[in-house]
């Protein structure tokens, strides 16, 4: 990661849901920016608004306000054509790794896909590409006559991978893309991803609720809650210097593999108070400092700036002294 | 500490195109009263039938081949399946990933709890009201009045294995058997609902079995901890001992593929190659060995039996040299 | 090896189908006698060896009337299946795909007219175009549309939802390479319950809309009709109305239980 250009950027997205019933805000001004090269890794749990992110940027979906910017495009200017031929750019893999791939189709009619549908080589040249790919992922070429049924989560997720590198796009976004893999063989998945970075210089977003796998994989971290990002800034700062009380929680909650208890045996009673203005902190619900404070239930949020690799969104974000 | 629960030699099998596979493979270990075990293992290892055994639920074709399941002493097989269903909830209890497969939809909460007390105890409709108040306490909800008249729809995933947890102490259960019942919930709660259950247990001398494909939640709940492979155990031993010390080359390599923020970013992930295998027939070898960096011949000739030492059980026909550190340390 | 493996999925339900149905088709090939031939043989006769089903009252071979009867009835109902499955699923997917008002408009219009008896539409419709093999086809298969577009438009609703298809538009495919590369294959299985379920209602409508004289009509006979002609002499010369009916029956049954099979694997795949 080196140059300053910005691959992927957006600025104030909101996208809200209306059923029937009510409307569900999943994204609410959402801004964000990813490097060439660089891996943005953007974290939350479920029902913070990831997903339908990942979705806006890989134009497969509309935003009601704001704009994505994709290798200085803006998609809502392109037409139809125009963002189908750009997708070629922009690729996914998602989380299960069976149901993203079509159970009809063998491994071969699977990866050629994007090529057909790009007009990429030759009927012959494809072959080969479709050979490359396979080894690139590290899957014999014998695997073209497979089914995706009949493959294991972990080659069925390199098939994706490689389906996914045909087009040979710039952008990345891995949805969670480990997710569902057994530990040992996501190590494998991980190794793989971060070699393909290297190997093609590619741009990832990287999408996850683990932190722990956020931290190995990412340059700079996003983290969202509820729809909006509450923190941003590189690896480093988020995770040495969190100042957000969410990230904190967030950090804090890892259970990690010592022998060492870390987790806080007294607090298991669960923090639920009322909820709050728009455009307040939807976090004061399940904050600890924000509960007791009036701003945060009716003071609209800006962003703070630490330095020019880490912003916030809090009216009482906690201090250095408080990170050990 | 007096043995609450024990296994020998316990053998499920699965169908499978080739005849009978074994998912369960041979497995033995014991659970004293109140403390806090952690089975991990990949998909495939049989960690989850393990438990289904325990509790008698295994639905066929999936049949227990052979083994004893001993609680307090009483061999399971003994007891009829009628007798059993006052076990069932009673003395050992079983919750899920997921909540909403214990949880009828249209039922409130309440009312769902109070029907499992009824089942075990003679009280009153008043009574088992407030008992089932009291649970939902118990199990950190401080709005238990709403939540007792709440649907399950209305309520988080948090929340709702909160309420199962209640449910399942309705029997007052000495054993209660986790299957991954933290998987499916964010971070924060999962903290939160280990913590639960840590105080549960000790609270109510209550022996948990947690069973987990997660390593750090194994290491932050459990006090013991059962690796499962391929259906086997292949280690067995405190948690203290087991992250700072593992023996077993897929231990070892289970701890080096982990992924959080102590892991060297520079540096590729030490993965184990090739992958968990499906349940099949037995055979006579290590099931580890394909994929292990110090397999030598015997282990692809015998099984390696569970040796018991001061660290606990290993099945490795080398882990006696592990022991020593002759070899590569994590 | 292929020849075999097609057999036996298609189990006996679907091997005697297929018998009746090329049989029918091709009763000319099949067909022992002429069926129009008056006079030919004994009137009334009873089944025989030289007559399987016996003769009707003008000494025409029944069991060749059958078979022609066969082929029409087979005809119209498999051209009105296949009328429904064309015009109903495109009904279907386009309400499925564009949601929103034209969703609702389809959808609405699809529930209005099965809200309609089937006879009393069928009697409106050939009144107007007048009785013949074209307007059974257009009156079986408008009434069959609309539960095949019900059909459609679910299924393609839950397809569009799953992650093979967002990566298919991921992967630069046009949404109509979408549907009919990607998402077709996929919705095959259910296409063809409903193809044969639809068969058999409309084998059911055709018969029944001939038997009331709003179908096929004389000299030419289908099973509808060879039941109207047999059913009031049903004591003397039960074997007029046995057959036909027969027919009737076995058919419907053996589409009924070739869709029932195709449903049973579909969801037993889903399980695995």
């Amino acid at each position: 990661m080196n140059s300053q250009n910005i691959l992927v950027e957006t600025v104030g997205l909101t996208r809200t849901f209306k059923s029937s019933r009510r409307e569900v805000a999943a994204l609410k001004d959402v801004s964000l920016k990813i490097h060439e090269g660089e891996t943005l890794a953007l974290v939350g749990e479920s029902g913070s608004g990831k997903s339908t992110t990942a979705k806006l940027i890989l134009g497969l979906d509309e935003p009601d306000a704001g704009r994505v910017v994709v290798l200085g495009k803006e998609l809502s200017s392109l037409n139809a054509n125009q963002l189908r031929k750009l997708r070629s750019q922009i690729q996914v893999v998602q989380q299960n790794p069976y149901s993203q791939l079509n159970r009809r189709k063998s491994v071969f009619q699977i990866i050629e896909t994007p090529l057909e549908a790009f007009g990429i080589g030759t009927v012959n040249e494809r072959k080969q590409i479709i050979a490359q790919l396979l080894k690139s992922v590290g899957l014999d070429e014998s695997f073209s006559n497979r089914r995706a049924h009949e493959l294991s989560g972990g080659q069925c997720q390199r098939i994706a991978i490689a389906r996914a590198l045909a087009p040979e796009p710039k952008i990345l976004v891995l949805d969670e893309a480990v997710s569902a893999l057994d530990l040992s063989i996501r190590a494998q998945i991980i190794n793989l991803l971060k070699k393909i970075q290297q190997e093609r210089n590619l741009t990832y977003l990287f999408i996850t609720h683990d932190l722990g796998v956020a931290h190995y994989m990412a340059d700079s971290v996003a983290v969202m809650y509820n729809g909006r990002i509450v923190e941003k800034g590189s690896r480093l700062e988020i995770f040495s210097k969190p100042r957000h009380p969410y990230t904190k929680s967030l950090l804090d909650a890892i259970p990690l593999a010592t022998p060492n208890k870390t987790l806080n045996q007294d607090k298991f009673i669960e923090v639920h108070n009322a909820p709050n203005q728009a455009d307040a902190c939807a976090y004061r619900s399940r904050c600890l400092i924000g509960s007791t404070k009036q701003e945060c239930a009716s003071e609209k949020l800006d962003e703070t700036f630490g330095n020019v690799q880490h912003s916030w969104f809090c009216h009482f974000p906690l201090s250095l002294k408080e990170n050990i | 500490m007096k043995k609450l629960l024990e296994i020998e030699e316990l053998m499920v099998s699965v169908p499978s195109s080739n005849g009978d596979a074994y998912a369960v493979a041979g497995i033995s270990f014991s659970v004293a009263e109140g403390s806090k075990v952690a089975i991990v293992g990949e998909s495939g290892s049989g960690k989850s039938l393990t438990g289904f055994s325990v509790m008698k639920l295994l639905k066929s074709p999936v049949k227990k081949v052979s083994g004893k399941i001993l609680l307090n002493e009483v061999d399971l097989d003994l007891i009829s399946d009628e007798d059993f269903r006052k076990y069932r909830g009673g003395q050992i209890a079983m919750i899920y990933q997921d909540p909403m497969s214990s949880l009828n939809p249209i039922t409130r909460i309440g009312k769902q709890i109070v029907e499992s007390i009824l089942i075990h105890e003679q009280l009153s409709k008043s009574d088992a009201k407030t008992r089932a108040i009291e649970l939902l306490k118990n199990v950190g909800i401080t709005d238990a009045e709403r939540v007792y008249n709440s649907f399950p729809f209305e309520m988080s995933g948090g929340m709702l294995q909160r309420a199962i947890i209640a449910m399942s102490l309705s029997g007052n259960p000495r054993l209660l058997i986790a299957d991954e019942a933290t998987t499916a919930l964010d971070v924060t709660t999962q903290a939160r609902v280990l913590a639960l259950l840590d105080s549960l247990a000790t609270e109510r001398n209550m022996a948990i079995i947690l069973i987990t494909h997660d390593l750090g939640v194994a290491a932050q709940f459990a006090d013991e901890v059962i690796v499962m492979y391929a259906g086997k155990v292949v280690e067995q031993g405190s948690v203290a001992r087991i992250f700072s010390n593992p023996i077993h080359p897929y231990t070892r390599g289970l701890l080096n593929s982990r992924c959080d923020q102590t892991v060297d970013t520079n540096k590729p992930i030490k993965s184990i190659s090739g992958q968990p295998p499906n349940p099949g027939r037995l055979e006579n070898k290590c099931a580890f060995a394909n994929r292990c960096d110090h397999a030598i011949q015997i282990c692809l000739e015998a099984q390696p039996l569970l040796e018991v030492s001061e660290h606990g059980r290993v099945a490795c026909f080398r882990s006696i040299e592990f022991m020593d550190d002759s070899l590569e340390k994590p | 090896m292929r020849v075999t493996k097609v057999l036996r999925k298609l189990q006996l339900s679907g091997i005697l189908l297929c018998v009746i149905v090329i049989v029918s088709l091709f009763a000319n090939i099949f067909s022992p006698h002429d069926p129009f031939e008056i006079g030919a043989s004994e009137p009334f006769a009873s089944p025989s060896w030289s007559h399987w089903f016996g003769t009707d009252d003008l000494g025409r071979d029944l069991f060749s009337r059958v078979l022609f009867g066969g082929r029409l009835t087979i005809f119209i109902a498999l051209a009105a299946t296949v009328f429904a499955l064309i015009f109903g699923t495109a009904w279907g997917l386009l309400a499925g795909l564009r949601k929103g008002w034209m969703d609702e408009i389809l959808m609405r219009s699809a529930d209005a007219m099965m809200a309609i008896p089937g006879i009393l539409f069928a009697l409106v419709c050939i009144s107007a175009l007048g009785a013949s093999v074209l307007s059974l086809v257009v009156v079986a298969g408008l009434l069959l549309s609309p539960s095949t577009a019900r059909m459609a438009r679910s299924a393609i609703v839950t397809e569009l939802t799953a992650d093979y298809v967002t990566a298919g538009r991921s992967s630069g495919l046009s949404n109509f390479k979408l549907i009919w590369r990607e998402i077709m294959p996929n919705i095959a299985p259910q296409i063809l319950v409903q193809f044969s379920i639809n068969a058999a209602s409309a084998v059911m409508l055709e018969a029944t809309l001939s038997f009331i004289g709003l179908g096929i009509q004389p000299p030419s006979a289908s099973w509808g009709t060879l039941i109207l002609q047999g059913y009031g002499k049903i004591y003397n010369t039960y074997w007029f109305v046995l057959f036909p009916a027969l027919a009737v029956t076995l058919t419907i049954l053996l589409f009924n239980s070739v869709g029932e099979r195709i449903r049973i694997s579909m969801e037993s795949k889903k399980k695995s």
